[in-house]
């Protein structure tokens, strides 16, 4: 497998919502790699993680907001991420940083650190409550609509739906549920308020 | 497109910043003409912010997933590993504690063999201090006697059996022991070469680290004679004592060896805890003069040239006349003391034929000395 292909795979898997095995291959390919630069420079190993499952948050974003150009290695920027993230952790914790030993294998993909996920632990309880409430159905014909922004052409195709027309009827319904879940769930929408 | 589905684009354009200059304009128009427009931006917003966080909180849990999995598999593999070394060393540990065991007892056992075989050796065997020149046939038909007599030792494991049937005529330190074995297949006896004998308490190979060695003698013979003959000068390696057994190029036994025509002849050697070797030896050719001088007055005597044929000897004087004749039977070597055919000894210049049944003939001079 070379790694255009390699890159295309993934990158196609995540669009078909296929997000198990774009993350495990991922996860095989790059966390020990990360790993060993981490570790061998005396990183601590339990960021390791945090640290890759970060990048994988904000390499998902790009490929939501279609900000990623598929002409980079997915596996190098996801790595490169990693790395970015760790030095810059190092830079927080006031610690030794090795920049000599840092490679750039992705054009100068610099991204200023954000760490400053709405929803952790309680909330993310709360979004899981709330999903279980309207669905996995509804779930997923959202997240292809906003997170995917896939056309309702695709959908159709993708959920098996009748028609454009029962697709879009179904798509309003799943909007107006979690938007009344929201509504009805002040933490959240406060939350959301605030973001 | 519908105009509601025409603003639901431009939302959704406007949510992800993909608006063109015309549309944003678009856009703003609509909001000030309908105020509903801000309420339905806002909400989509706020959905898009939701539906992206639960995602992220997909993927987050995934990865998690991927990475338990892993660690689970990293400990399986490591408790694998730690496993797998316990029980090599565990097994290690055995292996030398049953390696000495066994050790042990294979220096144990050849002596109590032994000691069994003298034991169960029916009394008719014979032991025989004859040196390394048994006197022909004499023994071989000793021995032939030996193997119709006795019943192979049953008290033994087949595999002990097997190779005390190889040894059918030993020789151990100058010693020939006639074994109560019956005959020797071949094909046994090549088994035997590769099988070291097996009691019930070896368990290791105890031949793994033993080489034989034995070095021998050999006297040459003369043409179409049987006058070779092959001595053990001394052997190491092994336990002692040795036994030896010849086989000719046939693979039948040989008890005589002082008495071989020329060839190739294999000798086995074993020793005491069955461990073998092969060794091979050729008895070369030579032409002899058969010009032979004895003096019968101090014990010396003509040996007759040994053939597998029948013969007749005649031994006459210078004049012609026979003084002494006799028939040989094959195989048979004769001790000629110098005496006639009526008993007297004369000194003197003599002729000898042999004449075989195939019309062969050995001759030359034999003179008596006093």
């Amino acid at each position: 497998m070379n790694s255009t292909s390699y890159t295309d795979i993934i990158l196609q898997k995540i669009n078909d919502g296929k997000d198990d095995e774009a993350i495990n291959l991922l996860y095989k390919k790059v966390f020990p790699l990360v790993k060993k630069y981490i570790v061998g420079r005396g990183g601590d190993k339990e960021d390791v993680f945090d640290l890759f499952q970060d990048a994988l948050v904000e390499f998902y974003k790009m490929v939501g907001a279609k900000k990623y150009d598929s002409r980079y290695k997915v596996e190098a920027f996801v790595y490169n991420l990693c790395i970015h993230k760790w030095l810059n952790k190092i830079k927080r914790d006031q610690r030794l940083v090795f920049k000599d030993d840092l490679e750039m294998t992705v054009n100068q993909y610099v991204e200023t650190e954000r760490v400053d996920y709405q929803f952790l632990g309680k909330e993310e309880q709360l979004i899981h409550q709330l999903f279980e409430k309207i669905g996995d159905k509804c779930k997923e014909l959202l997240t292809y609509t906003i997170f995917n922004d896939l056309m309702m052409e695709d959908i159709v195709i993708r959920m098996g739906f009748a028609s454009i027309a029962a697709a879009k009827m179904q798509h309003q319904r799943c909007k107006q549920k979690v938007l009344d879940e929201i509504h009805s769930n002040p933490e959240i929408l406060n939350k959301l308020k605030g973001i | 497109m519908t105009p509601q589905e025409n603003i639901e684009l431009l939302i959704r354009k406007f949510s992800r910043g993909q608006l063109s200059e015309k549309e944003l304009d678009e856009l703003e128009l609509l909001k000030q003409t309908d105020p509903n427009i801000q309420k339905q931006i806002d909400d989509y917003q706020m959905l898009s912010v939701f539906i992206n966080e639960s995602k992220l909180i997909d993927i987050k849990n995934i990865a998690t997933k991927a990475h338990q999995k892993a660690i689970k598999r990293n400990d399986v593999i490591k408790k694998a590993v730690v496993i797998g070394s316990v029980a090599t060393i565990a097994f290690l540990g055995i292996a030398i504690v049953w390696y000495t065991n066994t050790e042990k007892q294979t220096i144990l056992t050849p002596t109590d063999t032994i000691k069994k075989n003298n034991k169960s050796k029916p009394n008719n065997v014979t032991e025989k201090t004859v040196g390394l020149a048994p006197k022909g046939n004499t023994i071989y038909d000793s021995r032939e006697k030996s193997i119709v007599q006795h019943k192979p030792v049953t008290n033994h494991t087949s595999s002990k059996d097997s190779i005390q049937k190889q040894l059918e005529n030993t020789f151990v330190d100058n010693k020939i022991i006639e074994q109560p074995t019956t005959t020797q297949k071949t094909n046994t006896l090549n088994k035997a070469t590769t099988t070291p004998r097996q009691d019930s308490t070896m368990r290791l190979d105890p031949c793994k680290k033993v080489t034989l060695q034995a070095d021998f003698s050999v006297q040459s013979t003369c043409k179409e004679e049987q006058t070779g003959s092959i001595k053990l000068n001394r052997c190491s390696g092994g336990y002692k004592p040795y036994h030896f057994q010849v086989y000719d190029i046939h693979h039948n036994p040989l008890d005589d060896f002082m008495h071989l025509e020329a060839g190739h002849y294999k000798i086995l050697i074993t020793d005491t805890k069955g461990c073998t070797s092969w060794q091979e030896i050729i008895v070369p050719e030579k032409s002899c003069q058969n010009h032979y001088t004895i003096n019968p007055f101090i014990g010396e005597t003509w040996e007759t040239p040994k053939k597998d044929k029948k013969g007749h000897l005649k031994i006459v004087d210078k004049k012609g006349n026979i003084y002494f004749s006799q028939n040989l039977a094959p195989a048979e070597v004769l001790f000629w003391d110098g005496k006639s055919n009526n008993g007297d000894i004369k000194s003197g210049y003599y002729l000898f034929y042999i004449q075989y049944e195939d019309n062969s003939m050995t001759n030359g001079t034999v003179t008596i000395i006093e």
